[in-house]
């Protein structure tokens, strides 16, 4: 095991003439001398006469050490290598031949890497210090090509007499050391002048510094601090390698850099690692990356049962769900219970709720970006989880060791035996519910110039609920990412994929009526990123990106011969949306810094279609048609474009505050046609043509940060205000699926929301996690002046998800390397709802009349969930790592309702409210890791 | 270990009837609003009858009968049909209407406001061909099946008037006459035979309506063939289905916007509360007020013949199902003491005469629901019964 110093350096002993340095010539005199027990004085005394140099060190700390040695024609450095070998003793020579002698550590007086070779040396030493500190030997090893050491000075670019004015760039690597996986987000950067970068992607840095000597600094939340030292003369590469801070079973810190919040321009940007997500208590025990962010301020949903979420008064439909890349579009198993993703193939998400990256379009309310890991490249390793409901395991390590990775994971529930237990009352005795998820990724590295990574996912569902009618979808993604480093300045990638969804339903039991509906969306895309580090400034991202969709928008077919269902398939819609983009990351003053980003966005509606046109200003109706036009396949049908910005500033007052502000337009062409309030497995997405207008969204927010107690608590608070255009809503009692023209169908509406989002965090210590508190509103109003019945008469009403009040506690307290225990609560305000406020009598029964939409709430909500997570021994060298999940889901068991409905039963009308976990679920769940 | 296993599959399984579903009544802030509601169709074939309400507050109970209004059917060549107005706001007409006309309706209130509906044509319903019925894992489905060789209709909507016979699980030839004053037994009753006059039917009649609605369209299909609609279902053991159980289902032929207004009504107050069921929202129908064209008016005037089939299931059909009407009766010894533990609550059934046949030994008795079938039906025969 490889360990890594903190070493503080100083920068004192610059001064040691290092302008002069010169490449080693010659080794010196051969001694021959044998002492024992002597006092480091004489031994020094000793030396300076026979190896002609000079020997610095503190007299009175040396006091007391003796040494022992014996040696025959060797040179000066081999003496002191053996003499001082196992001591406490660091020697260190500089090219003038002065030698210094330090206890503990050495000084760094810019001996290239390497320069000491201790093989072959195994004198045995007396000493009146006993203690052997083994941790503290230099662990140099000629054949990492990697800087791995905190204690050498590392020799950067064409050496030359002196350091050149101006600057020079640096760029690397940043690589966990035990799996060879990058670290991404981590900051790596210089004290004096203050110059800093984050990894991005792929771990990859590249940092502008003057040339000199400098402290190179390596900070990443769950990694050892590390720093490396080194003389920087011209461009050069770096790879760093980093070591795991806890021992590796105690996955227990949370969130991203220590002072990310602080000094990184964007805003709104909520990074998790797995680690983070794995601590929170879910309702199967399995974590659950769309659960977790849940809790995080300004995230909401409708409720328990939905995977949906809303940011920021968004749509469901409005945020980007990006997994390496792919497209996912429903991220959700089992009616929602579970999240599409398996847990143990992330390594971490980046949830982006205000400034979004210039590189991101297409969705205008938030980016989700799921990143997987890469595989270990060093040995083969795997985890596994054992559920009540669902099992995972995850297999990963080298095909070429240190090139070439694969990761490969699975997930299956066995949820139908329980369904068939269930009592023939209960109402779900013939329903079954199961699904499945493959990950495979694979990751080769050519070159330190070149890697290639490949990801594939395949998800799938099935239910059918109590009837004989059966839904499937499945989402396929397959996703090629080759990264380029052309220089240190300047690298990019480009990837290309295809992402399908498809869902299917079928029935057929009424041998009249069987029938097979269908749904999918396809589309293939290619995109290019760039990153030019400009100078220590700019920082300049461009790139390019292309996407073709195919849509089969529904297909009604007979499932048999018999069968007298009319087959009824839509014409499929095709289109490209293409996108340019620019950034740059400006740092003006150390204090401030712009991140300016513009994005150009295209969108072509393709041929072959027929479409309708609409008379001007009248209802778009079967009687306003005025034309029906085709086009045949390659027509462009319809082109919308335009413009996205994306501005955001940072300035930091001091080191621990700082205030941003951000603008960002978005626009998004693909629409989802839903008039459930969660996403339901039947939505269908939509492109936008002829009629239908893409949606625009609009942000600007505001936020202030500031850290405390050595950045180990983190408070921000943030204000945004959103404005949302050509949002489709849906006449009351419309058909969505299978509709020909949904144009007639769809009404426009605007929204807009604002909130205040205050959080407080604590990153480090026994006790860590946050508390978050949200204030936000949401209101929807549907201002298409053609539309004949609008919602509220076109008045603001608020939306399905507002929620104005949020609280949220999550808190992990880790009583010991091997027990920790995890606790989230969360309060809100129960969703609003459409109640009846009168009744009448109408076909035999009492009918309710509703109230203006979303006039009412239901009760609020509140729940408490603990978990305790029990590690098995920390041996390092043991085959299987084990640990238990276990815990409690809705402690207190409060019956939250999810929605509420009135029904009529036996000729009067009754109000229910229906809760999902309506008790404490307690769960377990064991995993293993080998 | 074993136990915690089993604690845990309980709590999951608990969890998968996500439904926890409990009474709900919302504080309202009570509106006062009142609009007119409008049922009822143009008969192409019978008696038309349309109903005119305002609907109410949720705490109220009472019915809420538009009276006193002036409704007139009006062709589209202008002829008018007047209603004539009946008890609860119902207002009928026996006219023939003419298949080849357009109708609207229109409502004068006593309020002064008008009310008019859109233009209809009155459809023609297709016949019902049959009236299939299975025994289901819990009880008895009816369905219908029809279909229109035209292909026109597409559009279908059912109501169904269900009658059971019931017969008395007891018969009695004692009744209990009550007593001014104790007799000389200490007994406040006496009991005696009954006279022809006074004989408790030996069967009733009960009926009951359908509450909910039923449509279902041939839209999507090929041809207009409705297949095993599902019209009504008898839960298991139900006392519909004791000896002899008739259904009477109705067939009306509906427009495409008509059907959408129905469906919309049965989303609102039949769904809902189902994980993925959509929001309610209210849909208006063709009717209008002329007067203020913003005041809703809740209710879809159409106009179509009316098709009917009725169809009979004897118990001896269905095979494994048993009524229980938890009806027993009892002995009890002929001396006050006993006779008053049981009478006059109980119906006296028969006596037992001690073995020299010279005293009542005995007397036998049973709840009064178990004999007298009045209090669960009519124990008028329909004309319809056989």
């Amino acid at each position: 095991m490889r360990l890594s110093y903190s070493l503080i350096f100083l920068s004192a002993f610059l001064f040691f003439g290092l302008a002069q340095l010169c490449a080693q010539d010659k080794k010196g005199p051969l001694l021959s001398e044998q002492f024992d027990r002597v006092k480091v004085s004489e031994f020094a005394d000793y030396l300076e006469k026979a190896a002609d140099c000079k020997i610095y060190y503190d007299s009175t700390a040396f006091d007391s050490l003796r040494v022992s040695v014996t040696f025959e024609n060797m040179p000066l450095d081999a003496v002191l290598t053996r003499a001082f070998l196992n001591t406490k003793i660091k020697y260190a020579i500089d090219f003038e031949k002065h030698v210094f002698l330090s206890l503990d550590q050495e000084l760094v007086v810019g001996l290239p890497e390497g320069f000491w070779d201790n093989s072959g040396i195994k004198a045995p030493l007396t000493n009146e210090e006993p203690p052997l500190i083994s941790e503290f030997l230099v662990d140099v090893d000629k054949n990492t090509a990697v800087a791995s050491s905190a204690n050498k000075v590392y020799t950067i670019g064409n050496r030359t007499a002196t350091f050149k004015k101006g600057n020079v760039t640096l760029a690397g690597y940043i690589k966990e050391a035990n799996s060879g996986e990058p670290v991404i987000g981590a900051s790596v950067y210089i004290e004096s002048p203050r110059i800093g970068v984050s990894t991005n992607q792929s771990g990859y840095y590249s940092i502008s510094l003057p040339a000199g000597r400098h402290v190179l600094n390596i900070r990443f939340i769950g990694m050892r601090d590390a720093s490396r030292i080194i003389n920087l003369f011209s461009d050069g590469k770096l790879d760093i390698e980093v070591i795991n801070q806890v021992r590796s079973l105690n996955e227990v810190k949370i969130s991203a850099e220590k002072i990310a919040n602080i000094r990184n321009t964007q805003m709104g940007v909520e990074k998790l690692s797995m680690a983070t997500i794995k601590q929170i208590p879910t309702v199967f025990g399995e974590p659950d990356i769309l659960r977790v962010i849940l809790t995080l301020p300004g995230v909401k949903s409708v409720g328990e049962a939905s995977t949906g979420f809303n940011v920021r008064g968004g749509g469901t439909d409005q945020n980007l769900i990006l997994y390496n890349d792919a497209t996912i579009y429903n991220p959700s198993h089992l009616f929602g219970f579970f999240s599409a993703f398996n847990s143990d193939a992330i390594k971490d998400i980046e949830l982006y709720k205000s400034s979004i990256p210039a590189k991101f379009g297409g969705r205008i309310s938030s980016v989700l970006d799921v990143h997987s890991r890469e595989g270990n490249n060093k040995k083969f390793a795997g985890t596994a989880g054992i559920g009540l409901l669902t099992s995972r395991i995850n297999l990963e390590g080298p095909i070429i060791r240190d090139r070439t990775s694969f990761m490969i994971g699975a997930r299956t529930t066995y949820s139908d035996w329980l369904l068939r237990e269930l009592p023939a009352k209960s109402g779900y005795k013939n329903s079954k519910a199961a699904f499945s998820d493959i990950d495979l990724h694979l990751h080769h590295k050519f070159d330190d110039q070149n890697s290639l990574s490949i990801t594939g996912y395949l998800s799938s569902d099935r239910f059918n609920l109590n009837s004989d009618t059966v839904y499937r979808y499945f989402n396929t993604n397959a996703s090629l990412k080759w990264k380029h480093i052309f220089n240190n300045k300047f690298n990019g990638s480009i990837s290309t994929g295809i992402d399908r969804y498809e869902y299917k339903v079928n029935s057929e039991d009424n041998v009249v009526n069987a029938y097979k509906m269908g749904f999918d969306i396809n589309q293939s895309n290619v995109k290019t990123d760039f990153t030019y580090y400009v100078n220590s400034k700019h920082t300049l991202d461009f790139g390019a990106s292309s996407i073709y969709y195919k849509l089969h928008p529904g297909s009604f077919v007979p499932a048999s011969a018999e069968s007298l269902v009319s087959p009824d398939v839509l014409d499929p819609e095709q289109a490209l949306e293409s996108a340019l983009y620019l950034g740059d990351r400006f740092e003006i003053t150390p204090a401030l810094s712009l991140n300016v980003g513009i994005r150009y966005s295209l969108f072509n509606s393709l041929g072959p279609a027929s479409t309708y046109t609409y008379a001007d200003g009248l209802p778009k109706n079967e009687f306003n048609i005025t034309d029906s036009v085709g086009y045949k396949k390659g027509d462009v049908v319809k082109t919308y474009g335009g413009p996205e910005y994306r501005v955001s500033a940072r300035y930091s007052f001091t080191g621990d505050f700082s205030v941003k502000v951000a603008y960002n337009t978005l626009r998004q062409y693909i629409h989802m046609l839903s008039n459930t309030t969660a996403i339901a497995p039947t939505d269908i997405w939509k492109l936008s043509d002829m009629n239908i207008k893409p949606q625009e969204g609009k942000q600007v927010s505001l936020g202030l940060y500031k850290n405390l107690k050595s950045n180990t608590i983190e408070t921000s608070m943030e204000v945004y205000y959103k404005w949302l255009n050509n949002y489709l809503d849906y006449k009351s009692g419309a058909t969505l699926i299978l509709n020909h023209h949904i144009e007639q169908d769809v009404i426009n509406t605007q929204g807009k929301a604002y909130g205040l989002e205050l959080m407080i965090k604590k990153t480090a210590g026994k006790l860590n996690g946050w508390i978050s508190y949200t204030y936000s509103r949401t209101f929807l109003k549907m201002d298409d002046p053609t539309a004949i019945q609008l919602v509220n008469d076109g008045a603001y009403y608020p939306a399905n998800y507002d929620k104005p009040h949020d609280f949220t506690v999550v808190g992990n307290y880790k009583a010991s390397h091997r027990f920790s225990l995890s606790a989230n609560v969360t309060y809100s305000t129960g969703r609003p709802i459409t109640l009846p406020v009168g009744k009448y009598y109408y076909g035999g029964s009492e009918r309710l009349l509703y109230s203006d939409r979303n006039q009412y709430r239901i009760p609020n909500y509140f729940r408490t969930d603990l978990s305790m997570n029990i590690d098995g021994n920390h041996k390092v060298h043991q085959w299987i790592h084990s640990s238990w999940t276990l815990g409690i889901y809705n402690v207190t068991g409060r019956h939250n309702p999810y929605s509420t409905y009135f029904t009529t039963e036996q000729g009067a009308v009754k109000g229910y409210q229906l809760s999902i976990f309506a008790s404490a679920i307690p769960f377990i769940n064991y995993n293993l890791r080998f | 270990m074993k136990k915690i296993y089993i604690g845990l599959c309980l709590s999951v399984v608990m969890l998968l009837l996500f439904q926890c579903k409990e009474a709900y009544e919302p504080d309202i802030i009570s509106t006062d609003l009142n609009y007119l509601v409008v049922e009822g169709f143009l008969n192409g074939n019978g008696q038309t009858s349309i109903k005119l309400s305002r609907t109410r507050t949720n705490a109220s109970t009472a019915q809420a009968p538009e009276l006193k209004a002036n409704v007139v059917i009006e062709a589209d060549n202008s002829n008018r049909v007047i209603l004539t107005e009946g008890a609860n706001g119902n207002y009928t007409t026996n006219a023939v209407f003419s298949s080849a006309l357009k109708y609207k309706l229109l409502i004068h209130t006593s309020a002064g406001k008008d009310y008019v509906s859109e233009f209809v044509s009155l459809l023609k319903t297709p016949a019902i061909d049959s009236l299939p019925w299975k025994r289901v894992n819990q009880g008895v489905q009816i369905y219908v099946n029809t279909h229109d060789a035209e292909n026109r209709t597409k559009y279908y909507r059912w109501e169904f008037e269900e009658t059971w016979i019931i017969i008395p699980t007891f018969y009695s030839i004692l009744k209990i006459v009550k007593l001014d004053k104790h007799g000389p037994d200490g007994l406040s009753f006496q009991i005696v035979d009954r006279t022809p006059a006074d004989a408790l039917p030996t069967a009733c009649w009960q009926k009951e309506l359908s509450t909910n609605i039923r449509i279902g369209s041939s839209s999507k299909l090929v041809a207009d063939v409705i297949n095993l609609a599902p019209v009504s279902f008898i839960p298991y053991s139900s006392w519909k289905l004791d000896r002899r159980y008739s259904i009477l289902v109705k067939q009306y032929a509906l427009t495409a916007a008509g059907f959408e207004y129905w469906e919309n009504m049965k989303k609102n107050t039949e769904g809902l509360g189902s994980i993925f069921d959509p929001q309610p929202s209210e849909v208006r129908g063709n009717m209008m007020c002329v007067t203020d064209p913003d005041e809703p008016v809740i209710g879809f005037f159409d106009a179509s013949t009316l098709e009917e089939k009725r169809l009979y299931i004897n118990i001896a059909q269905v095979p494994d199902w048993r009524y229980r009407t938890g009806c027993e009766s009892i002995s009890v010894k002929n001396d006050p003491d006993s006779l008053t533990t049981i009478f006059p609550q109980y119906t006296p059934l028969d006596y037992v005469l001690s073995r020299d046949r010279k005293v009542i030994e005995r007397y036998t008795g049973a709840p009064q629901e178990c004999v007298d079938c009045r209090l669960k039906g009519s124990a008028i025969k329909p004309d319809f019964w056989e």
